[in-house]
């Protein structure tokens, strides 16, 4: 009998920043890897030019590729909203994926929200725990080269010495406090707030090719050096290692096998032309929403009809004031830590977590646009607009949201892309433990307003996005009720992983990429050891 | 005609300049042979209405010319009766009746038809865009005018970056800005 041949050891659907990573770690044991993307490979200065003539620059969507074949999330009715919540976070279709536009918070979740029901008796715990992730958070860190503070307890709790546990110092030292950030410490600090730096990916000395930031402030649509990480950097170092980077390669179906395994997928490009490709492992890395619906589409790895469910971002609310000061936001990189009382607490068992982030965006499209909707012209209009960007203060806070059943995303049943593929559906709705959250998050609003003598711009915004795709393949310890287990490993079929924030089955308040890294890091060796 | 002074001047230089090739505006830099003149793809007579008027309505003595092109085209392709009203309002202040921008809102008290010929003016100027861009839809009406040169950054260009153009080095942002007593 003549053995089985493979297209590829291992073929990795989707190539952002956790698939790429993925990827990499393959590549760099010598397994041969192919990674389909649906989108096209563009080079930076494309892109930036591309936003620096859009006249949508708070579209942070706009400067990227939006293909018919290949819609990215803001495409109109590609995400069709069921519920009362408007879901719609930015996701990109290119080489790289969504981190090309990201804030680049790269927190570790702490030993605790691992344990949420455990401890707290709401939700759902992980099923490994912070110290068997703890290896593979420092190798995630030093891939992406976080920068980050080796001395401050990040729980928020005040232990007085660095928290959650490490292995390693932060690949690269904090960078120095922006004035803004430093004048809201000593004065809202000052009354109790717990004000934390972030650890981020924006390099502040030469790091893996990577300049260091010298504060062009728009790491949000697109760093114009590539002193912040995105996906792109481990898909280039994936290929530099041998893996094959497969553009405009749209994986529609994954076929199913003999022994409950996969047995291919099979993709199609721009122009219509269809390709079935074998291998011996398959990950699927195409982000929280496009990795269950592929599933879905596939009737593959739902025998807990858990697949899309549990659908969770941290849904936020914002806060915009003018202090009595001139604090110059907008100096230095886009943001850089914020108020941390929230993290974690007994309190968790009644409300949400919360995260106070701090925005250092440059105000000025946002205050002129304010005064000229008041009428302001003439030597006031210039006078005002420095006046109050000097003073512009921004919170963008976020909650901890729990898993709901009902909250999912599906195949879409009226709607396809140009090639036939279903675009997305989905259900989603609030809850009382963030209303609860939020409702304390908002008592400290008007303290932050008090504390700075300032005049509040906008402090009820409802309900908002935060791109955090959680839960929807969720991981657990029963494969009656999750889709992976701790090894992401889906409990159906033994050859198939999920690369994505997606496992993710209790959500913090901390922006989950980097977690999702390090599952797939640790899913890398654990496939590596298998072939 | 009664034009205020800086109307007046304003359309001297304007007029001469769309006349030579529109490549120039008094009071503007110099611009690369290469990258001037630039090609107007509208009448010079009404460019130099809509220059001249950008320019009393901003308070703006250097406008640039190629951006002016764009924020005219923008604002004519959402509203074809843009031009219409543009030339309303500039008959209304060439009639004398606003010698300034410090008398705008009593001016505009009296002609509150003209009110938002006036604001789409300058917002397109100091905004860098016209219309309402959406930011979580690819489609709305919004069209580009100008970035590094929107006039909503002249007034802090001392102190913050036009993002993505910094002029700063790793961790410049220690300290605030020189002007922080004054501000």
């Amino acid at each position: 009998m003549m053995p089985i041949q493979y297209d590829a050891d291992v073929i990795v659907v989707g190539s952002g920043a956790v698939g790429s990573n993925l990827a990499y770690e393959l590549a760099k044991q010598g397994k041969s890897v192919l990674i389909l993307e649906a989108g096209v490979w563009v080079p930076r200065w494309k892109i930036v030019e591309n936003f620096r003539t859009s006249p949508r620059k708070v579209n942070r969507n706009d400067p990227y590729p939006n293909a018919p074949w290949a819609p990215n999330s803001y495409t109109p009715g590609y995400i069709e909203n069921t519920g009362e919540f408007d879901f719609r976070p930015g996701m990109l279709r290119l080489v790289g994926g969504t981190t090309w536009h990201w804030g680049g918070a790269t927190w570790r979740f702490l030993p605790n929200d691992m344990k949420l029901r455990t401890l707290y008796g709401v939700g759902r715990d992980w099923p490994l725990s912070y110290d068997e992730l703890e290896p593979y958070y420092t190798r995630a860190e030093y891939n992406l080269g976080v920068s980050g503070s080796d001395t401050q307890d990040q729980s928020g709790q005040r232990r007085g010495a660095a928290y959650p546990p490490r292995s390693a110092p932060y690949p690269v030292h904090n960078e120095e406090e922006t004035y803004y950030f430093q004048r809201l410490k000593e004065r809202i600090g000052a009354e109790g707030y717990e004000f934390l730096h972030e650890p981020h990916v924006r390099t502040n000395r030469p790091y893996d090719g990577r300049p260091a930031c010298c504060g062009n402030n728009n790491c949000m649509p697109v760093c114009p050096i590539g002193a912040m990480y995105s996906g792109e950097v481990h898909a280039k170092h994936a290929q530099a290692q041998g893996a094959r980077v497969i553009p405009d390669a749209t994986v529609f179906r994954i076929e199913k096998g003999d022994g409950g395994k996969i047995a291919a997928v099979h993709y199609r490009t721009s122009l219509g032309n269809d390709a079935r490709l074998t291998a011996r492992y398959f990950v699927m890395a195409c982000n929280g929403l496009e990795t269950p619906k592929l599933l879905l589409m596939s009737d593959v790895a739902n025998s807990s009809d858990q697949v899309g469910r549990n659908l969770m971002d941290h849904t936020g609310i914002g806060l915009q004031f003018l202090a009595d000061e001139p604090l110059w936001t907008g100096r230095g990189p886009i943001q850089q830590g914020g108020v941390f009382n929230w993290r974690d607490g007994a309190f968790r068992s009644e409300h949400a977590a919360i995260k106070h982030a701090i925005n250092n965006a440059v105000p000025n499209q946002e205050v002129t646009r304010i005064l000229l909707e008041r009428g302001v012209v003439g030597k006031k209009l210039d006078e005002q607009i420095r006046h109050m960007s000097a003073r512009w203060v921004e919170f963008s806070t976020t909650f901890e949201m729990l898993p709901h059943a009902h909250n999912r995303v599906q195949p879409s049943t009226i709607r396809t892309d140009a090639l036939g593929i279903p675009t997305l559906k989905v259900h989603y709705e609030t809850d009382d433990y963030i209303a609860r959250g939020a409702a304390r998050a908002r008592e400290d609003f008007a303290r932050f307003v008090a504390i700075m003598g300032g005049t509040v711009i906008e402090d009820h915004t409802g309900w908002q996005n935060r791109d955090h795709l959680m839960g929807t393949v969720l991981m657990g310890d029963d494969p009656r009720d999750s889709v992976v287990n701790h090894e992401c490993r889906s409990w159906d079929h033994s050859n198939l992983f999920m690369a994505t924030t997606g496992v993710i089955p209790a959500s913090g308040v901390v922006n989950p990429t980097l977690a999702a890294i390090a599952l797939a890091i640790r899913s890398a060796d654990i496939i590596a050891k298998e072939i | 005609m009664t034009m205020s002074k800086m109307l007046r001047e304003a359309w001297r230089a304007v007029s001469s300049g769309a006349r030579r090739s529109a490549g120039h505006v008094a009071g503007t830099p110099e611009r690369d042979a290469a990258l001037s003149p630039i090609a107007l793809p509208v009448d010079g007579h009404k460019f130099s209405d809509f220059l001249a008027l950008s320019q009393f309505l901003t308070e703006k003595s250097d406008l640039d010319p190629a951006v002016a092109t764009r924020a005219f085209l923008a604002l004519t392709e959402a509203d074809e009766a843009f031009e219409g009203h543009a030339n309303r309002l500039l008959a209304a202040i060439q009639d004398g009746r606003l010698a300034d921008m410090d008398g705008f809102d009593s001016f505009m008290a009296a002609h509150p038809a003209l009110r938002s010929t006036a604001m789409r003016i300058i917002s397109a100027w100091y905004l860098g865009y016209t219309g309402t861009p959406a930011p979580l839809d690819t489609e709305d009406d919004a069209r580009f005018v100008a970035y590094e040169s929107a006039l909503m950054f002249r007034p802090t260009a001392d102190a913050t970056a036009v993002p993505s153009y910094t002029r700063g080095r790793t961790d410049y942002w220690r300290h605030p800005p020189a002007s922080l007593a004054t501000d």
